[in-house]
């Protein structure tokens, strides 16, 4: 190769990697000002709520002198701009406060819990991109057919379920009838294993019907519309296999509706999770927003909708990535 | 499955040394909708090995599905009837899906038209080459990337490397169909369909693609089947021709005899279709006419998208009646200028007037009154795209003079939309049609009469006869000459076919590279051409092959 050639095809990788890098910072340009805009609002909730701990923390009895001064200890005397700008270095730090019911760190209480959350929407997610994925597959490739019919019908059917309905049917088929799954507690993984799969089953199963659902149906019209393009066509006249042609070129390209739907879904099911961890009375994070929402417990509510938002933001940040890599076609028009 | 295995492993030469047995014999093939309608009848043809086969035909004749029919690609709900296809000894109407994979690729192979679309998206392009090879011929990785970069050389790549990390997208439409047809030889097929593979490319890509077909060919010793709607890009390469028309075979023969002795009708309209541009006949030529002031007028235009100037320096004038041809390679900039004269591009620097007035850099009100006006309309290339499929085509069209001046009535508008449809010649009843249960060409003038409607003074079209036929071609173009002739409508008329140009254009303007390299009357700029590029684009158009080669006996067709 001579050395204008090898130029050639490393003007052509260069002009991919600025590509790349410019869909990194596009990707970077929409998630930060997202988490700003988003704690900003985490913490005006807790300055409109009006909530104040220093007359609890003195008691009854407490002078108003005392209570000033409790309030100077917690910074509650300094203006909201100079609040914020401290709660956010902390923030940063990983210091999400401290209760102001039990005085315990934030941070603790909701490590505590995280894992609970995670494990059953973890699950519920894992679960819905294999089963969505499954039956997207077969509904697409057999489109038109008896069976594409019927997992059409199943996806409408159980995404106009709401899962605290599942959740109840699920109990009671499961749990009441059979007895096979407990209806509430939670194992941790570390103890047993098998018991912990037992714990989240339902609520896991509950959450994730809506995401098998729309990622069956939006995959089944991706592959439906990618299954008609000519490159299908070209591949075939050039020899390549069905099953090469369906998951190396056909999937790729019809995968893109499907995984943003996925994303979109992750913050449901972080939310559902509140309310499946309410049924199935598990301590999880869920449970600890709601109990803290309840008793004014304003730094941990804080605490665990920053989490969920660093969560949420990780997941697009992550589906995004994907995308940029099956797709660079994204790349090119973001 | 037992021919197939031994039509595959018997050497290919001892094959070749044999040429009496036809390499591909097609029998009454009959190709039906789900429906239950004949798309083609009848279809038959023996090709014997290393024979050039072209076949012709206007859009809807029969000659691509009989293409996809062989390679068993038909379109979802279209289904072969009846008939036989035979490649060698091996029936391809019973072949299961594995022998036909072992077949695909390696014996027969396929290009075509619109090739950027034929490559998956997200893949560059050489590892597609190089997935197609280690398919076809079970090479290792780095062999088969040796093969993919060599392959692409032989296409005409320069810079092999630099293109196969490249995505479809980064492409250009040759360069697209260069690819393809590395990927169509990269397992040493016998037999190489070219469907259209030429269409829609600019005349000089086009002869560059034609050429590396018939070179590839002669190199490769392969049999070519080349289907084109113009009898000229075939009649340069295929000895045999057959001419297709609703689905039936209307003419076969050698190309000598078919272009010197055609026998029907059909074909010697398609012959007559390069030969002159009887359009071009009985109108006076504008030269000789008074000057005129012109409605249009463009002075010093540069224009582009964001820092990237596509057209500079653009000086043209256009006057009432007048219709300026408007020509050059795709990326000379003559969508852009188009779009610049019409305000959806802002003019970088320079001056555009209709009527005496400055349209450039209108904003807001001015530009809405402008654009209400309809006094200048815009007609493009692909017509369904251009129509609302959710709208009738008299609602399409009533739409904008409802617009402009809706004070007039339902029974008023109603009368314009049947005034504007007979103008350009089709039935009033079409006006309660979707434009999907429409023609291509009745579509096309749908779009004009919308144009039309709001009786406009300058007419911009940009390819607004590339998506026709022949026939359609010649009526829109007649329909075109006619708005200019009787109406006084100026027009501005982009085509990348010169015959068209020819037929219709007063006047010329040569676009190269963004700007204006020549302009002058048609008639003499188009017979004696004076800038070197539109030497180059004369003589790249496709010519009847006068001197066809000598005929073969075996070809047969019955």
């Amino acid at each position: 190769m001579t050395p204008a050639l090898q130029q050639g095809a490393q003007v052509v990788q260069l002009r991919h990697a600025r590509a790349a890098a410019r869909f990194v910072r596009s990707t970077l340009s929409i998630a930060v000002p997202v988490f700003l805009v988003a704690t900003l609002i985490t913490f005006l909730l807790g300055v409109v709520s009006g909530l104040d701990p220093a007359a609890g923390i003195a008691g009854d009895a407490a002078s108003p002198e005392i209570i000033a001064r409790i309030r100077a200890d917690l910074g509650l005397d300094q203006p909201i701009a100079l609040q914020y700008l401290q709660w956010m270095g902390q923030l940063l730090r990983g210091d999400l406060g401290t209760s102001w019911f039990n005085g315990i760190s934030a941070s603790e209480l909701i490590a505590q819990r995280l894992p609970i959350s995670l494990s059953i929407a973890g699950m519920a997610l894992l679960m819905g991109l294999v089963f969505g994925t499954g039956l997207g597959l077969v509904a697409g490739v057999r489109s038109g057919t008896r069976i594409d019919r019927a997992i059409t019908l199943f996806a409408a059917i159980v995404s106009s379920l709401p899962p605290f309905v599942v959740a109840f049917g699920l109990i009671l088929v499961f749990s009441l009838w059979l007895g096979w799954l407990p209806s509430s507690g939670y194992v941790p993984f570390s103890e047993d294993p098998a018991g912990w799969l037992a714990a989240i089953g339902i609520p896991a199963v509950a959450l994730s019907v809506d995401v098998v659902a729309d990622l069956a149906r939006q995959l089944r019209t991706g592959l439906v519309s990618a299954l008609s393009e000519n490159y299908v066509t070209g591949a075939v006249v050039r020899g390549l296999s069905r099953r090469r042609i369906l998951f190396v070129h056909v999937l790729r390209n019809a995968a893109g509706p499907a995984l943003t739907v996925v994303a979109l879904r992750v913050p449901m099911l972080i939310g559902g999770a509140v309310v499946t961890e309410a049924i199935f009375n598990m301590p999880g994070m869920g449970k600890l927003a709601a109990d803290s929402a309840l008793r004014g417990d304003v730094p941990v509510v804080q605490g665990t909708l920053v989490v969920s938002i660093v969560l949420i933001l990780a997941c697009n940040l992550c589906v995004n990535v994907l995308l940029g890599v099956l797709q660079p076609a994204a790349r090119r028009r973001s | 499955m037992t021919t197939l295995d031994n039509v595959v492993s018997l050497d290919r030469r001892a094959r070749r040394a044999e040429p009496a047995d036809p390499i591909l014999s097609v029998n009454g093939l009959r190709i039906i909708a789900a429906d239950g309608r004949e798309l083609v009848r009848d279809m038959h043809f023996n090709l014997p090995r290393g024979g050039t086969l072209g076949i012709v035909g206007e859009s809807g004749s029969g000659k691509s599905l009989t293409c996809r029919a062989i390679l068993d690609v038909l379109p979802p709900g279209l289904s072969v009837a009846s008939g036989s296809i035979r490649y060698r000894d091996v029936d391809l109407s019973r072949l299961d899906a594995t022998s036909w994979r072992a077949l695909r690729g390696v014996e027969l192979s396929a290009v075509f038209q619109d090739p950027g679309s034929y490559l998956n998206p997200s893949i560059p392009v050489g590892r597609q080459l190089a997935e197609a090879i280690r398919a076809n011929l079970k090479m290792q990785r780095k062999a088969a990337r040796d093969r993919a970069l060599d392959l692409l050389g032989r296409v005409g790549f320069a810079d092999a490397t630099a293109v196969y990390h490249q995505y479809p997208y980064e492409l250009s439409g040759g360069m697209a169909q260069r690819v393809l047809i590395a990927l169509a030889i990269c397992a040493g097929p016998s037999l190489l369909i070219a469907d259209e593979a030429t269409t829609a490319l600019d005349v000089t890509v086009q002869a560059e693609i034609l050429a590396l077909i018939d070179t590839l060919r002669r190199e490769e010793g392969l049999t070519l089947i080349l289907v084109s709607h113009d009898l000229a890009v075939v009649s340069q390469v295929c000895d045999h021709v057959i001419v297709m028309r609703s689905g039936e075979i209307v003419e076969a023969g050698s190309t000598r005899e078919i272009l010197h002795h055609p026998k029907s009708a059909y074909t010697r309209s398609l012959i007559d279709d390069h030969a002159v541009h009887p359009i071009a006949v009985n109108r006076p030529q504008s030269a000789d006419a008074p000057q005129r002031v012109p409605i249009l007028s463009v002075r010093g235009l540069h224009a582009g998208y964001g820092i990237r100037t596509v057209v500079q320096d653009i000086d043209l004038q256009v006057a009432p009646g007048e219709i300026l041809g408007l020509i050059g390679e795709t990326g000379s900039g003559k969508t852009t200028l188009l779009r610049t004269v019409l305000g959806l591009i802002p003019a970088a620097t320079g001056a555009i007037e209709l009527d005496g007035q400055r349209i450039d850099g209108l904003t807001g009100k001015p530009l809405r009154d402008l654009r209400r006006s309809g006094a200048l309309q815009y007609v493009f290339q692909d017509p369904l795209r251009s129509l609302d499929p959710d709208l009738t085509i008299g609602a399409s069209i009533a739409e904008g003079l409802y617009l402009r001046e809706g004070r007039l009535g339902v029974s008023a508008i109603d009368a314009s939309v049947t005034a504007a449809l007979r103008a350009v010649g089709l039935e009033p009843e079409l006006s309660t049609r979707l434009p999907r249960l429409l023609s291509g060409g009745q579509r096309q003038r749908a779009v004009i009469a919308r144009a039309l409607a709001l009786e406009p003074k300058v007419l911009l079209l940009d390819e607004p006869v590339s998506a026709l036929d022949a026939v359609n071609r010649l009526h829109v173009l007649k329909l075109l000459r006619r708005l200019a002739d009787e109406r006084g409508i100026a027009q501005i008329f982009i085509s990348h076919d010169l015959g068209s140009v020819a037929g219709i254009a007063d006047r010329v303007a040569v676009l190269y590279r963004g700007q204006v390299v020549e302009t002058g009357p048609a008639g003499a700029l188009l017979a004696n051409p004076s800038h070197p590029y539109t030497r180059k684009l004369l003589d790249s158009a496709p010519r009847l092959a006068v001197a066809a080669p000598a005929t073969r006996s075996l070809f047969t067709v019955y």
